[in-house]
């Protein structure tokens, strides 16, 4: 049955909601949103009319803050809409137990090779294990929310001065023409960043992400191991694939000059769709398997080089932008004891 | 997909970082003054002054080619890394530990020197003039301290480097001279992103056979 | 003339392929140069990266030998010295494209000759560290 998205009287239900999940980022976006845009008309006007003395400072702290939270909040809210429910559970059921001893352990077991992480690493619902995303946005939506900021307060801050130039009687010449003049770019500018976020809000809030689980966690050369992707929301799919890929990444660093290199040493596609719709009916469900390559090498990890295997999701929707997201995956070196690959299915860490 | 494990007889790519990185290389001069004039130069009439140059063009190396012969002529010198020896990610030096080696040795040579904060570098300088200190700085700009040399790579140079490269590890002479002058087009001075392409090339035609 | 000072490093498997837990078995000797112009010996067990990307090195077993610290009755440094370790889990040897991890046995000695200042020498034996094959269940 679907949900109203927005319903006055909301009610918990056990762990049924009578809103639909959406309600909640979509809130949490309009606030931070609001206080952003608060602290930017205010920040304008004080800049305008700057008072004298303590209340100076006070009203410029108070301000930033709405800026600075505003900002925070749209960020973590559009990002923590990503963590799923397993997520979110696994880390506070075992946040209290950091045990530090046994990650020494398992590091002098197995050198430089990453260990599986047991705080990130969370269940999955199909399969034992969920994949934690590599590859965030959170640069990209922090880029996006800065500009959108910067051009507003440029443009208000243009448009207050004008207006003030305008009804002062003294002046003249360029002092009067030249904030007029970029009024009209700057908040070109402001508009063209402005439907910028909105699409990307719109990409983070309509675009449920992807979520792949696997069965086997550390995985192994030469084993095959079984992938679950589902994804949820209501768009088009014009293509999904999926690769598993290996990459070797390497920095260079001599004083100023700094160099990453990323180089995929394989590529193999495991899994592709094509023309389907996902609709809250009937969300992507997909099940396949993946098999890592005898001769492969085990996933390694040093200062500045590392050797990582990842799955790749390359999704194209009608109406949104390409979306590229990374799962790690971690690849150990053989061993012969038992135990390990009795964990390796997860099953002591199945909730 | 690479190979695992690796064989005991692989080829050794001759451009690998090992044998490129800053003052691994043995320097090459570029058809201007000798080493030997360049360290009179700096004895006699210019105490203070900068080598300048892009990345990886040889100023690391030409501070370890002038340490070699003013150690040869037994003057004390100093060689300084403005934040530590490569790959340069260590703490900065501080100024006080500057001081010292101005005042212990006869020449002090720092290297990267422009990684150093303004104000360190300023007072670095205005402490070695105050004091009649030989100060030797290598840089990517100016900071305004007379130039001893400012190196460019000359095509025949960036020739001769690439080769010497192949010849020290025994390769063949995979990366050939239209090779490097077509790298050299296209990177001009920048020699340390002419040796990755040069790395670049050697993998993939040892790679393919 | 001076010879510069020849270590001889010998590992105990002719192929020098070894495999995770393997026991590597090592000896290393120095001639050419004079007992007391020895300062220090070292011989480590290391991996190093190379390629396109800075170095990294781990260690996995390292000693260091001075005159002082030897034995009385033995205090030759350039002796034939012998010393084993059991091998890591990882990191396995690997030639990749821009990256390589390479294992060897390294023996670094300082020497001083003459009244000079110290020198140092070092001289590697490289060696795999090979995957052990998956044992099916």
């Amino acid at each position: 049955m679907s949900r109203q998205l927005i319903r006055i009287l909301g009610k918990k239900r056990g762990n049924r909601h009578s809103v639909s999940s959406k309600f909640g980022v979509i809130g949490n976006v309009a606030f931070s949103l609001t206080l952003l845009l608060l602290g930017l008309i205010s920040g304008v006007f004080f800049l305008l009319n700057l008072p004298s003395g303590v209340a100076s400072w006070l009203l410029g702290i108070v301000i930033l803050s709405f800026i600075g939270f505003g900002i925070q909040g749209l960020v973590t809210g559009l990002l923590g809409s990503r963590v799923g429910d397993g997520l979110r559970f696994s880390l506070t059921q075992n946040a209290h137990r950091f045990d530090l001893t046994q990650k020494r352990k398992a590091a002098r077991r197995l050198p430089n090779v990453p260990l599986i992480d047991t705080l990130l690493m969370s269940p999955g619902s199909t399969l034992p294990w969920r994949l934690p995303v590599t590859t965030g946005k959170s640069i990209q939506i922090i880029s996006v929310i800065a500009f959108f900021a910067t051009w507003t307060i440029v443009s208000l801050f243009l448009v207050g001065y004008s207006v003030t130039q305008y009804r002062t009687l003294n002046h003249g010449g360029w002092s009067r023409w030249l904030p007029t003049l970029s009024l009209l770019p700057s908040i070109g500018f402001a508009i063209w960043s402005g439907r910028m976020l909105t699409r990307e809000l719109k990409n983070q809030i309509n675009i449920d992400p992807l979520k792949v689980e696997v069965s086997h966690q550390p995985i192994y050369p030469g084993q095959t191991i079984d992938v679950a992707i589902s994804q949820g929301g209501a768009l088009y799919v014009r293509s999904l694939r999926l690769f598993l890929v290996c990459e070797e990444v390497t920095s260079y660093h001599q004083g100023t000059d700094v160099r990453t290199e990323t180089l995929e040493i394989l590529r193999e596609q495991v899994f592709v769709q094509r023309g389907f719709e996902i609709t809250s009916k009937s969300p992507l469900v997909e099940a396949f398997t993946v098999t890592i390559p005898q001769d492969a090498m085990h996933s390694f990890q040093s200062n500045f080089n590392c050797l990582q295997w990842r799955i790749v999701s390359v999704g194209r929707y009608r109406d949104y932008a390409e979306i590229r997201r990374g799962f790690s995956l971690v690849v150990h070196p053989p061993i012969e004891a038992a135990d390990d690959l009795n964990s390796s299915r997860g099953d002591d860490h199945a909730v | 997909m690479a190979r695992n494990p690796a064989h005991l007889t692989a080829s050794v790519n001759p451009f690998e970082t090992r044998w490129t990185k800053p003052g691994q290389m043995t320097f090459l001069p570029n058809g201007f003054t000798s080493i030997s004039e360049l360290a009179t130069q700096i004895v006699n009439d210019t105490p203070r002054c900068e080598i300048l140059g892009e990345h990886g063009v040889g100023k690391s190396s030409l501070l370890r080619a002038l340490q070699s012969h003013l150690d040869q002529q037994s003057i004390s010198n100093h060689l300084a890394y403005a934040c530590g020896e490569f790959p340069h990610d260590g703490p900065p030096l501080k100024f006080s530990a500057v001081k010292l080696l101005l005042r212990e040795s006869d020449v002090l040579f720092v290297d990267g020197f422009e990684q150093l904060s303004w104000w360190t570098r300023r007072r670095i300088i205005a402490y070695s003039e105050k004091h009649d200190h030989s100060l030797i700085i290598a840089c990517h700009q100016t900071q305004r301290l007379p130039c001893l040399v400012h190196l460019t790579a000359a095509e025949t140079l960036v020739l001769k480097l690439v080769h010497s490269l192949q010849q020290a590890q025994q390769a063949d002479e995979v990366v050939a001279a239209s090779d490097v002058r077509e790298f050299y087009q296209r990177f001009g001075n920048n020699v340390r992103e002419l040796l990755f392409a040069c790395y670049d090339l050697y993998e993939k035609r040892t790679a393919n056979g | 003339m001076q010879f510069d000072p020849l270590i001889s490093i010998r590992l105990d498997l002719a192929d020098r392929e070894y495999q995770s837990g393997d026991i590597l078995e090592c000896e290393y000797q120095i001639d050419a140069v004079e007992s007391d112009e020895m300062h220090s010996v070292e011989a480590a067990v290391l991996w190093y990266t190379t390629g396109k990307g800075d170095e990294d090195q781990g260690i996995h077993y390292y000693q260091r030998e001075t005159r002082k610290s030897r034995h009385l009755d033995q205090p030759d440094l350039r002796v034939l010295t012998h010393f084993t370790t059991t091998l890591p889990n990882s990191p396995f040897s690997y030639e990749g494209t821009n990256l390589k991890i390479q294992w060897c046995v390294r023996v670094r000695i300082l020497v001083q000759r003459n009244g000079q200042n110290l020198r140092e020498y070092i001289h590697d034996q490289e060696f795999q560290l090979q995957r052990v094959p998956l044992l099916q269940s």
